[in-house]
């Protein structure tokens, strides 16, 4: 008996020195804004913090699922962290309201149940179904208009967003498009009164009122028009440098270098005996030239 | 009539064989002195204008070389003298020293020693010599003759080649204009900036001993044939109206740009220019714009031949307002740019 009655204080002794095991959620706080003064299409945001032991985990099934709840709640957000301090998680819920009462009325958002997970085993906590008032959207006194209809004034209309960076953009991309094209038009010489693209119709037109008698007066003529297209005198030695800067008159480079070599020939070497080939090829190189001005060639 | 064509066939024969030698002689010339085919090829134009050089250039880029070279080339009989702060002009006359019986004398200087036979004198270092010096050689080298000992020294073939150093400018005499006019050319000399030609001049051992380097040029041409020879290549070379249109208005753009269009930055091209070519200058520049043309192979004077010796005969001859002076070497060659760009011929 005596042994008996030992036993018993020994064990008793030894479970008063066990500690208690902690409660799985050791802290469920629910913060919830003003629960009154709501107007269709507001939105209410609850936030509900969670500190659960380490091996305890938020069954995130357990939260209600984003969209319409009913017919005039909807849940528009929900956003779970973890882990911010540890054990913590803080949940937030983002409702929206689309009721439209005659008077106040009391509504509820639903209860639910949240499910925590440990080592196989599930824990249950729910969340209280949360009540708030929501107001009509009328005037006090309901009135008629003339017609005798509801008396139903909108609001007035809200201010629109600035569009102007968009009409700059817009704006913007019209002008380098115009000058885009502009530069493609003039390099197909589409701009006939484009004073660049009317040098050697100019030239034509000269020579076309002089004969083959006038051939220094037709060189002449046809020295001036490069001259202008180079924007400076045009020299025989400066032809390869020429092409590089007027690339679409390569194609005439021969004509070119037969009208500098006979030119060179009539104005400084005093050549006399020119025929109506000479003209001729004077003309058909400077007809040549019209046509690459053109963009023909 | 069948002579005078015999005649003109034989000379423009002869003309042929000085252009293949000429050539050769530029293509001996460039193997000696590398890296300055621009440089040789003024300098031959000057010999066979026969005009008178001015080099301007940089220390020790061959300078001196080239001279010696083309010196050796020419052969006849040379001079040098070097320009000092206290050379003066008796010295390149007559020098006097006390002989081996303890008398005094007098013997010939640099210029009158070899008489008619001087083909060239070469200035070593020109800008360090007096003005009095430079007096000296207005007459060597406008009539090619000189007055010393109650006479007239006559030396007909004589070539002044004449070197500066752009880098010194203490203890220096700028030359004065009418001494630069008298020059046909002004060539400067820059470092070649061809890395094959640099490797050359750093390792190849011939560029090392410039005695023997240029000692190894052939002398191929004549020195006393030149003076007829310039005439004749004058005298063959043709030119036309227009061409000398375009050399006059190339004549006026050099006293006055602004009247031709030329504009160049922060410059009141009015008050630019103080004073244009010389008719002297003009000459000089279409005698070596012909031989230009002869080298070429041609008879008649284009506007390139003048366009690619413009520069090199005409810059040190425009003569810019003191306001502007200390911008020369920027303002200088844009000038002669907008000159070359602005007048069309025809």
């Amino acid at each position: 008996m005596k042994r008996w009655i030992l036993l018993c204080l020994f064990l008793q002794f030894v479970s008063g020195c066990s500690a208690l095991l902690p409660s799985p959620i050791t802290r469920f706080e629910q913060q919830t804004p003003r629960p009154f003064g709501y107007l269709i299409g507001d939105e209410i945001q609850h936030r509900m913090v969670i500190e659960t032991r380490q091996d305890v985990k938020l069954n995130l099934d357990s939260l209600p699922k984003q969209g319409e709840l009913n017919r005039w709640l909807n849940l528009n957000r929900v956003s779970v962290v973890t882990d911010a301090n540890p054990g913590e998680t803080v949940v937030e819920l983002l409702y929206q309201v689309f009721y439209a009462p005659n008077e106040v009325k009391m509504l509820s958002v639903p209860a639910f149940t949240l499910r925590f997970d440990q080592a196989g085993k599930t824990i249950e906590k729910s969340v209280p179904t949360w009540h708030f008032t929501l107001s009509p959207l009328k005037e006090l006194a309901v009135r008629k208009d003339e017609s005798g209809q509801d008396y139903m004034r909108p609001d007035a209309l809200p201010t629109l967003l600035s569009d102007s960076k968009q009409w700059v953009s817009v704006y913007a991309s019209l002008s380098l498009a115009l000058m885009t094209g502009l530069y493609l038009a003039y390099l197909y010489g589409f701009f006939p009164v484009w004073p660049k693209q009317r040098i050697f119709k100019h030239a034509l037109r000269e020579l076309s009122g002089q004969s083959q008698q006038d051939m220094d007066r037709g060189l002449a003529v046809v020295h001036h028009a490069f001259n202008v297209l180079n924007d400076q005198p045009l020299f025989k030695h400066h032809l390869p440098a020429f092409y590089q800067t007027h690339t679409e008159y390569q194609t005439a480079a021969e004509q070119i270098e037969w009208f500098f070599n006979f030119s060179n020939a009539v104005l400084f070497a005093g050549k006399q005996d020119v025929d109506a080939d000479d003209w001729h090829n004077l003309l058909e190189l400077c007809r040549v030239c019209r046509e690459i001005e053109c963009g023909k060639r | 009539m069948r002579r005078s064509f015999f005649l003109r066939m034989n000379i423009e024969h002869q003309l042929n064989d000085w252009r293949d030698k000429a050539l050769q002689f530029e293509q001996q010339i460039n193997c000696t002195v590398i890296g300055q085919n621009q440089a040789v090829r003024e300098l031959l134009l000057a010999v066979f204008a026969r005009g008178h050089v001015l080099l301007e250039g940089q220390v020790g880029v061959g300078k001196t070389t080239l001279l010696r070279a083309m010196a050796q080339g020419l052969g006849g009989h040379y001079q040098r003298i070097e320009g000092t702060i206290d050379l003066m002009p008796s010295d390149l006359i007559y020098y006097t020293y006390l002989n081996s019986e303890g008398r005094p004398c007098v013997d010939p200087g640099p210029l009158l020693k070899q008489g008619e036979q001087l083909s060239i004198f070469f200035f070593n270092e020109i800008n360090r010599a007096r003005p009095q010096v430079h007096s000296l050689l207005l007459r060597v080298m406008a009539e090619r003759s000189v007055s010393a000992f109650n006479r007239e020294y006559q030396m007909p073939h004589v070539q002044v080649f004449a070197d500066r150093n752009r880098v010194e400018r203490e203890e220096t005499f700028e030359l004065p204009a009418a001494a630069r006019d008298r020059f046909m050319m002004e060539i400067s000399i820059d470092t070649p900036t061809e890395d094959a030609v640099l490797d050359a001049l750093m390792f190849d051992p011939r560029f090392h001993d410039v005695d023997t380097l240029v000692s190894g040029i052939d002398n191929s041409i004549a020195y006393y044939q030149l003076n007829q020879l310039a005439v004749q290549i004058q005298q063959s070379i043709q030119t036309s109206p227009t061409l000398h249109r375009y050399a006059l208005a190339l004549w006026k753009a050099s006293s006055n740009p602004g009247q031709f269009g030329i504009q160049l930055s922060d410059v009141d091209m009015g008050q630019l220019v103080q004073a244009g070519s010389s008719p002297r200058g003009m000459s000089y520049f279409i005698r070596a714009a012909k031989v230009r043309a002869w080298l070429a192979g041609r008879e008649m004077l284009l506007p390139e031949d003048m366009q690619s010796i413009f520069k090199v005969t005409m810059a040190h001859r425009i003569f810019l307002h003191p306001m502007y002076g200390y911008r020369r070497e920027e303002l200088m060659p844009a000038l002669i740019e907008g000159i070359l760009h602005g007048i069309a011929a025809p």
